[in-house]
């Protein structure tokens, strides 16, 4: 009864006003990302002549072939790979044994601790000091340079907000117990903490998986670039600044750079989101649960 | 019990730890991973070992690595030469398009700096920063220490403006430049330029001849719309040019100079469009283009990919290029036998069309000795070899017999000529310009060419010879030019000053008057007030200063 009522239900001015501007949103918001998927799959000279706009002219994989043999584009991917599983076990590690302590109420200097880190999420040093202190570690050129300054106060914040709305009585009792500290990290603490890792995890992963501004900075060997300083490589390569040529030699090698392959980078692009497009959904039950988390209150 | 004993001084040294960890990263110029300049020179005898930290690019070419340099004998016999005398090179490769991020951050922090460094990514006025923070070295004053006098020998015999340019108001040098000097037939070149180019196809097509003044243009153009030049049933042949700009071939045929403020070269007055005759005729005519959409208004302000995007649809009727250019014709797949003509066209005929013309005698690119280099006699060594004949002949012509040959009549003539970089690269066939010059240390070239070698690579007759003409030192026709590298000394403290205070303000509030007047949203009969305006943000005070600079450089 109450399900046909349901299906009977009549659409008002302002469910067609509401649903017509959620369309406007996806398409704005899809669009694009179609945009460049047909592009990737479309013949080179309909790219170049821009005459490309719902539907794909011509198609063509040339491009994804040569992504696929390009031996580059593997390691860079590698490298990423890497990058991505050792940042987000580092990121979890230091993030909840930085956040356990922090819940503990016999921990002295507490307000000190909590001070010291929230005051660089409110001032950063800058790129030249983190330059010199990067260098000065002997970090440059490493994977660590890209790796280490990737953990966040915040994911520390959230832990320790989240520790915080389980029930104390749990871990009160496991003390009395007889259990430690890392007995109660781990075997309590821990597996109730899944939503919120997982929001964690999820978003370490995408922000190392994203990330080229480290690399550009730290890592001059091209064989620890990750697969956005790889793409980012492609795309300038094909992008000259003609108002900065000065000669007849350097203009011919412009035109040169931005006629090949223009529809290369449309290729990558496809193929380096796609692994995050495909892991996101295996994350979505948590994040949905664990977005809000640090908030709640017990 | 035991895991409460060892609580505090596992905590205690983990906090130890993290205050280190503090205090490391204010260590000085520090041991990182990178070398230091790890020159040694232990005495000043003549037959001592030089080893020079050396950063650049990792590649001119996409096809040839200066990573694989052992791969080519022009590498090989540059190494030789450097090895006799007494030179090692350690080479820290930077991809190129990450360069420009790395050296400015190396820079700014200034530690873990090379020997020498390739700076042409940062301007004059940030290198001359660098140096008065000695940042990099005053190389001149090496120079007359350390200097066999090669150096300076090169730059006078090929470049006398050399010095000129890089010299600073208080008589430093704080960098090495490449340097290029074109020769044709034993004669030494003017310098080639930008002309505009139309259709020849076209033109064939509707049967006009090539125009030779605005009217004639203008009529062209307009036929190329009606009688559908380009086949696809529209009205949409246009010129491609720089709309936002005075730099776009049409205000260059009313004498307009081609930027903002610009030394006129036969006058050596500096100048500014705004107060040139043919300035207001240009607008009425880009009005005239407009309106009757021989201009498409969304090119206002359009980036090159898209201005490219018009010329591959086959649509772009007249271009504004190098006058010998043949890659645009590459770039329009969709037709068949696509050709651009050059074309000198009068706007005006009182006033004589403006050029811009590129210097045949080229000094660009910075190559700085930095002050973490320990051997700057060893480095002041390196660069005398660089400017060296032996060393110009290696970096322009290669290896005889495999890059270039000696004809009949005893010159130099090119191998390489009409290949890809891809097919000299596997045949080896490659020159120092490709793997030193430009990227790691200054080129040296001494481009000397011959007529009939342009006349075979495959680029038009018209092309060639109207590029041989604005070449032609004796020409009449391109008399009124504007190098692109303009003529100047590096400025004062004061000029500095001003062109901070200045010069983006009236670039901006210029771009904007030019750009609706021609659309017509600025009313062309305040002409007046928007010159006001213009000398009340200071457009005086910027000719003032490149008047000054232009003054200078001539007198040095």
């Amino acid at each position: 009864m109450a399900k046909k009522a349901a299906s009977k239900k009549k659409w008002t001015v302002t469910d067609v006003v509401l649903t017509a501007v959620c369309l406007i949103i996806l398409i704005v918001t899809v669009y694009p990302m179609y945009y460049v998927l047909i592009l990737s799959v479309s013949s080179p000279e309909a790219v170049s002549q821009g005459s490309i706009l719902l539907f794909p002219k011509g198609l063509y994989f040339g491009s994804y072939e040569i992504i696929l043999k390009d031996s580059r584009m593997w390691r860079a991917m590698l490298n990423t790979a890497f990058y991505v599983v050792l940042g987000t076990l580092i990121t979890l590690f230091t993030s909840v044994t930085a956040a356990y302590p922090l819940t503990r109420p016999g921990l002295k200097f507490r307000r000190l601790y909590v001070f010291y880190l929230l005051l660089p999420m409110y001032f950063s040093g800058g790129l030249i000091p983190t330059f010199l202190v990067v260098n000065g570690l002997g970090l440059y050129n490493t994977i660590w340079a890209v790796i280490l300054p990737g953990v966040s106060i915040m994911y520390i914040i959230l832990v320790r907000s989240y520790f915080v709305s389980i029930p104390p009585s749990l871990t009160e009792s496991a003390f009395i117990d007889g259990a430690t500290h890392l007995q109660v990290l781990m075997k309590i603490l821990m597996p109730l903490s899944k939503p919120i890792l997982a929001v964690i995890s999820i978003y370490t992963i995408v922000g190392i998986w994203n990330s080229w501004f480290s690399a550009s900075i730290y890592l001059t060997n091209e064989k620890l670039h990750p697969l956005q300083m790889y793409l980012q490589r492609v795309l300038i390569a094909q992008s000259v600044d003609l108002s900065t040529v000065v000669s007849v030699d350097e203009m011919r090698d412009a035109m040169k750079k931005m006629l090949t392959a223009t529809q290369l980078k449309y290729s990558m692009i496809i193929f380096i989101s796609l692994p995050i497009i495909m892991i996101y959904p295996m994350f979505q039950k948590y994040f949905i649960k664990g977005v809000m988390l640090g908030s709640l209150k017990e | 019990m035991k895991g409460k004993l060892l609580r505090r001084p596992v905590f205690a040294v983990l906090a130890a730890l993290t205050a280190f960890s503090m205090l490391a990263g204010c260590a000085g110029n520090s041991s990182g991973v990178l070398q230091q300049g790890s020159s040694s020179g232990e005495s000043s005898s003549e037959e001592k070992d030089h080893t020079l930290s050396v950063m650049g690019y990792d590649r001119r070419s996409d096809d040839i690595l200066i990573s694989e340099r052992e791969n080519y004998q022009v590498w090989q016999e540059f190494a030789k030469e450097l090895k006799d005398r007494g030179i090692t090179l350690e080479l820290e490769l930077i991809p190129k398009e990450q360069y420009p991020t790395t050296i400015t951050t190396r820079m700014a922090a200034s530690q873990s700096l090379p020997d020498i460094v390739n700076l042409s990514d940062l301007d004059d006025q940030t290198v001359v920063g660098f140096g008065k923070t000695g940042t990099v070295i005053d190389v001149k004053s090496a120079m007359k220490q350390y200097s066999n006098g090669s150096i300076q020998k090169m730059w006078d015999k090929y470049w006398p403006s050399a010095t000129k340019r890089i010299t600073t108001p208080d008589d430093k040098i704080y960098w090495f430049p490449s340097v290029s000097k074109g020769i044709l037939d034993g004669e030494p070149r003017k310098g080639t330029g930008f002309i505009l180019e139309i259709r020849k196809d076209w033109l064939d097509k509707a049967g006009m001849a090539a125009p030779t003044n605005a009217d004639e243009l203008f009529s062209v153009l307009k036929a190329f719309q009606d009688k559908d030049a380009n086949g696809n049933g529209q009205k949409d042949e246009i010129c491609v040019v720089s709309l936002e700009s005075y730099n776009n071939g049409i205000a260059q045929t009313f004498g307009v100079a081609p930027k903002l403020v610009d030394i006129q070269n036969n006058t050596d007055k500096a100048v500014s469009p705004w107060y040139q005759e043919g300035m207001k005729d240009y607008i009425l005519y880009m009005q005239k283009l407009l309106s009757n959409g021989l201009i498409d208004a969304s090119l206002f302000g359009a980036s090159d990919d898209i201005k490219n995007g018009k010329i591959s649809e086959n649509k772009a009727a007249l271009v504004y290029d190098y006058i010998a250019q043949n890659w645009l014709e590459q770039m329009i797949t969709s037709a068949e036998g696509a050709d651009y003509l050059p074309v000198y066209v009068k706007g005006n005929d009182s006033i004589q069309p403006s050029f811009r013309r590129e210097r045949s005698e080229l000094v660009w690119q910075r190559f700085a000795v930095t002050k973490n280099c320990d051997d700057v006699e060893g480095a002041i060594k390196l660069f005398d070899f660089i400017y060296s004949d032996r060393n110009a002949e290696l970096d322009f012509w290669g290896i005889e017999g495999l890059t270039f040959k000696i004809d009949e009549q005893g010159n130099r003539v090119s191998l390489t000529i009409g290949k890809t970089d891809k097919e000299n690269a596997e045949s080896g066939a490659v020159n120092g310009d490709y793997l030193w010059g430009r990227s790691l240390l200054p080129a040296v070239l001494v481009q000397e060419a011959h007529l009939k070698d342009w006349l075979a690579s495959g680029t038009s007759e018209a092309k060639i010879m109207m590029n041989r003409q604005a070449d032609d030192p004796k020409d009449t026709l391109f008399t009124n030019d504007y190098y692109t590298t303009q003529a100047l000394a590096l400025p004062t403290d004061e000029e500095i000053e001003i062109l901070n205070q200045y010069q983006n303000t009236v670039e901006t509030y210029c771009q904007e008057i030019l750009v609706g007047l021609i659309q017509g949203t600025k009313p062309l009969e305040d002409w007046d007030s928007y010159i006001k305006q213009m000398q009340e943000l200071g457009l005086d005070k910027l000719i003032k200063v490149y008047q000054d600079r232009h003054d200078r450089y001539m007198a040095s």
